[in-house]
């Protein structure tokens, strides 16, 4: 999950702050070799669920029941059009040239067509959805995942996604400055957007786990390994590369 | 005497051939892509189904799905040595407990299946009796899921599911991670425990 809603320097400086707490911390013997900062990861995740439970589901709650769906994926298709271009990018630097040649395409019709992104013209084209971020680009230039970390608001992620995510913070910069432009508004909105999506998701791994901790961190490492598996074979199959 | 050995080689390699073409077993792929048919046509059909009722669910998938699924495999495996020392008493209400868990869990997605397209890729080894099967589950709207099963055949009881995969998450890896802990505390009998009173939560949660 993507949250970018508080402004960026205070998240960084969150962020910072875990980092430090994380290198005095390691303390209760962790049962996962790919969690070392088990103690940590687990106040983090409490303090998130804390946060979740009091401020973001029910926020999330009154977004489904009281937009209509069209509206709501309006919403989704703004933002997915921008992160469209950075997966571009990222796709280039991943040396799938064609994939983000599609990207962009996708970006310039969705721009255009579909009124500054609202409406995704270009999946019924044919243009199909591909995201990737700087963490894949990481991967596919051979960087191992790190550690398991749980980011304040954020939630799951490891080292190379953290790293990741503050490039790709720095990347919206120019975006946050354009004049008159709502930015903390919609960036709530889309927050409480992303949060919406994953109401049934979470209810279920509520349902279905004796330690909901380990079960978001195994399949969350799970889903990073097969995720690299699969770039490490595109690259092997690309003959461009 | 080399001439020889190579003559046996070859003999050997040929019978090899022969034993593999008699033992062929029907594509699996074929077999997951028609189970799942079935189902989805059941639950297209079935009003009640579609619309979520989990009483209906639990009595289609208790039907039509779990025939397929090798049960005791899939819960030995996610207990590990443990189930070795469990009476059989133990691993009758340990893969209970297990299977009321995932049929609860899976129930929605069944439900909600109905209306998607579902594309099973084919299985490139024709002669393994251990294969993974993929596929992909693509919605009107929104990212395409992939699925992926493990299965393995045996004389008899034919191709049996005994793993799932959800998005790149193997199920059976996931509870084998879910069950360290309340059986290196207590043994079978607290992770028995623990699994009912979590199937009870959800029923009252409901």
């Amino acid at each position: 999950m993507t949250h970018r809603w508080l402004p960026a320097r205070i998240l960084q400086g969150l962020l910072l702050a875990t980092v430090v707490a994380l290198s005095g911390c390691a303390s209760v013997p962790s049962t996962a070799p790919h969690d070392p900062y088990e103690s940590t990861n687990r106040a983090v995740a409490r303090f998130n669920d804390d946060v979740d439970q009091a401020v973001l589901k029910p926020m999330a709650q009154t977004w489904r029941n009281v937009v209509p769906e069209p509206a709501r994926d309006g919403v989704d298709n703004f933002f997915h059009n921008l992160s469209d271009l950075w997966s571009a990018l990222n796709h280039v630097l991943q040396g799938r040239l064609a994939q983000g040649a599609t990207n962009v395409v996708r970006f310039g019709v969705n721009s255009v067509l579909g009124l500054f992104g609202v409406f995704d013209v270009a999946s019924n084209m044919g243009f199909a959805r591909a995201d990737t971020d700087v963490g894949e680009t990481f991967a596919t230039w051979g960087v191992a995942p790190g550690p398991y970390v749980v980011l304040p608001f954020l939630g799951p992620s490891t080292v190379r996604g953290t790293t990741g995510q503050l490039l790709q913070w720095q990347s919206y910069r120019p975006l946050q400055n354009v004049r008159d432009t709502p930015w903390a508004a919609m960036q709530t909105m889309r927050v409480v957007d992303t949060r919406a999506r994953w109401l049934d998701a979470t209810d279920l791994a509520a349902g279905m786990a004796l330690d909901p901790y380990s079960l978001i961190r195994d399949s969350y490492w799970q889903r990073v390994q097969a995720r690299d598996a699969a770039l490490r074979r595109a690259g092997q199959a690309d003959p461009a590369r | 005497m080399k001439n020889l050995r190579r003559w046996l080689l070859q003999g050997l390699w040929l019978m090899g051939l022969a034993a593999q073409a008699a033992a062929a077993v029907p594509d699996p792929s074929d077999y997951v892509r028609q189970l799942g048919a079935s189902l989805l046509s059941e639950v297209r059909a079935d009003p009640q189904v579609a619309a979520g009722d989990n009483r209906r669910v639990l009595a289609l998938v208790d039907a039509k799905l779990l025939p397929h699924v090798d049960f005791a495999r899939m819960t030995a495996e996610a207990v590990g040595r443990p189930w070795r020392e469990a009476t059989p008493a133990q691993r009758q209400a340990l893969q209970q407990a297990f299977k009321t868990l995932l049929v609860r869990t899976y129930a929605g997605a069944i439900a909600r299946a109905g209306d998607m397209q579902w594309v099973v890729f084919p299985t490139r080894d024709r002669s393994a009796t251990d294969v993974v099967v993929r596929s992909e589950l693509r919605p009107t709207k929104g990212e395409t899921l992939t699925l992926a099963y493990r299965l393995s055949w045996e004389e008899g009881s034919g191709w049996k599911i005994y793993d799932l995969n959800v998005l790149g998450i193997w199920l059976v890896e996931v509870y084998r991670g879910q069950f360290a802990r309340p059986l290196a505390d207590g043994g079978v009998a607290a992770l028995i425990n623990a699994l009912e009173q979590l199937n009870q939560r959800a029923q009252s949660a409901r």
